[in-house]
């Protein structure tokens, strides 16, 4: 049985996949300025009405959508990618190389995330690449952690012992019995720290350290309007509802597929 | 106990020591060139390629990075993180007079965040799936689903701007760290209550729980007694994790509030890439961030027997 928070979550995230892909290509042009119409209310024209340019605030937010969520998606992929190949290689490689791979992750894990993510974001200078390059510096620890652990703990199991005796080399019987649990469980560790990371990714565009304008982004929209929030309170709703309902929807998904994965434990690392 | 406080230490040192390096190794990532930005931030505007090379010379930063690195620590290790960039002062300085702001700021939240978690956790967990559990846990969902800065920003332009309470421009005082500690505080708080609500209802289901109760202890007992000596443990656990998102979401809401603190600082700094004032202000954080996970390993270990019996 499919839990329902994974149902809810999994229709709200196609939902907000749908307009990132599909809405920017019904929508006028995001970053197109016309003074007659700032601030306008949401209404026939413009469905969620206009910022302090006379931008269509729809068009941004399905903009924005493909900013924020694809910047996150990329930060997600690198913590499944680089969390799985350091947790096998620390488990291939080795007792020296074990050892080192888990003081990596100790460091990693030992450090505070955002306050990483700022350091770098700062040495590298604001931009949309350096910041999800920011991010990415530790978002790989958690998951790399879960899979050295599974991977361990894995070369007792008997299915595996089974395997080696039976003459498959070690890096097969790693592919073949290990990786797809280990996989499942990386990737359900990495989603349950996006709602966080979607967070932390529109708090520090919020700071002018993401895409430079007029790149629309949510986290930026709200910074940019925020003198005109009283006069125009849309301005305000969009955006936040965006981020709300997109974390909303990451939590749903992950906390669904946690339960999927492995029934009735409450224990699982967070970000 | 002594042991477990030595260990502890130690692996504070260790990690310290490997952070250190990795912080100063940001010099090695910014785009500019030291010498550079020093003749520059001392008032000279077009400094030759003889100054540039003679200022290197002098600052050292033509020797090994092992060499460098070395210095750069001791010279932190005794307070000094050199001069900043932007405004040719002395770093530690400017931090000296932007940290009690940012201290008032974040012990506000803190108590802010304690009082958000148990007043969501504690009425609710006597009846699970009743109503005022429920409602309790749609709130802690919502309030950790909601950015602080949108939070921010409703607080400043309605309630300041607005209505006119409170004031525009932040002075650092403790009065005024009332309004902005309430974004910083709701995120950080909503976590703790899920962690306290569920660190209760364990021990609350446990048999020893129900043999207490069979002895005719009341509620109130329960919880003191029962309850939140076993919760003691994780919640430390997740409340010292928290101590990096407090310094993270310290910068975005001083930024906001215009508060005189560090975290407005460090986004200043970025900004004009004064990249030692970001060095020290990470260093800052990173300590504080070690310093706050060992005190919560050691008190849980005060508090948990179990925790000071296991060292491997």
């Amino acid at each position: 049985m499919i839990p329902r928070s994974l149902h809810i979550g999994a229709w709200l995230l196609v939902a907000l996949a749908v307009l990132a892909v599909a809405a920017p290509l019904a929508l006028p042009d995001p970053d197109r300025v016309d003074y007659t119409a700032e601030l306008t209310a949401p209404g026939a024209a413009h469905p969620l009405g206009t910022d302090q340019l006379g931008r269509d605030l729809a068009a941004r937010l399905a903009a924005g959508a493909r900013t924020t969520l694809g910047s996150v998606g990329a930060v997600w992929l690198v913590s499944v990618a680089v969390g799985l190949f350091a947790g096998t290689l620390g488990a291939l490689a080795g007792r020296l190389g074990e050892q080192v791979v888990a003081r990596v992750v100790d460091l990693a894990l030992a450090l505070p995330q955002t306050v990483v993510a700022l350091a770098i974001a700062g040495a590298l200078g604001p931009g949309l690449w350096q910041l999800v390059l920011a991010m990415s510096a530790t978002a790989w620890a958690p998951t790399a952690r879960l899979a050295h652990t599974y991977v361990h703990a894995a070369r007792e199991r008997p299915d595996v012992i089974a395997a080696r005796m039976a003459g498959i080399g070690p890096v097969r019987a790693m592919c073949a019995h290990v990786l797809p649990g280990a996989a499942a469980r990386v990737v359900v560790v990495a989603t349950l720290g996006v709602g966080q990371l979607i967070l932390s990714l529109a708090a520090l565009s919020f700071l002018g350290l993401g895409a430079a304008p007029p790149t629309a982004e949510w986290g930026r929209m709200l910074a940019d309007s925020r003198h005109d929030v009283i006069a125009a309170p849309w301005l305000i709703i969009v955006p936040t509802t965006a981020i709300f309902l997109a974390v909303t929807a990451v939590s749903l998904v992950a906390d669904g597929a946690r339960e999927r994965v492995d029934p009735g434990r409450r224990a699982w690392p967070r970000f | 106990m002594t042991r477990l406080v030595l260990r502890g230490l130690a692996t504070t040192v260790a990690i310290l020591l490997a952070a250190g390096a990795l912080v100063w190794a940001l010099m090695l990532l910014a785009p500019v060139d030291p010498a550079r930005q020093i003749l520059l931030s001392q008032g000279d505007p077009a400094p030759t390629p003889a100054e540039v090379d003679a200022t290197r010379h002098a600052l050292g930063l033509d020797d090994g990075y092992l060499v460098q690195y070395g210095r750069w620590l001791t010279a932190a290790a005794h307070g000094d993180f050199g001069i900043s960039w932007r405004t040719g002062d002395p770093v530690a300085a400017e931090l000296a007079e932007r940290l009690p702001p940012t201290i008032r700021l974040t012990l506000v939240a803190l108590l802010f965040a304690v009082v958000l978690a148990v007043a969501l956790a504690v009425p609710g967990v006597g009846n699970p799936g009743g109503g005022t559990d429920l409602a309790a846990r749609g709130l802690v969902f919502g309030g950790s689903a909601v950015p602080s800065f949108a939070l921010g920003v409703v607080l400043l332009e309605f309630v300041v701007v607005g209505a006119g309470i409170g004031r525009v421009v932040a002075d650092g005082s403790w009065s005024g760290a009332l309004l902005p500690a309430i974004p910083l505080a709701v995120g950080i708080g909503a976590e703790w209550a899920r962690v306290l609500r569920g660190g209760l209802r364990d021990a609350l289901d446990a048999p020893h729980a129900d043999t207490a109760r069979a002895r005719g202890s009341g509620r109130l007992r329960l919880l003191l007694l029962h309850g939140f000596p076993h919760t003691a443990a994780p919640f430390l656990t997740v409340a010292a994790m928290s101590t990096g998102g407090l310094l993270a979401g310290a910068a975005v809401i001083e930024t906001l509030f215009t508060w005189p603190g560090v975290g407005r600082l460090l986004i200043t700094s970025i900004d004009a890439g004064d990249l030692p004032v970001v060095q020290a202000i990470v260093l800052l954080g990173v300590i504080a961030y070690l310093a706050a996970d060992l005190a919560a390993r050691l008190l849980a270990a005060a508090v948990d027997p179990r925790l000071r019996s296991r060292t491997r």
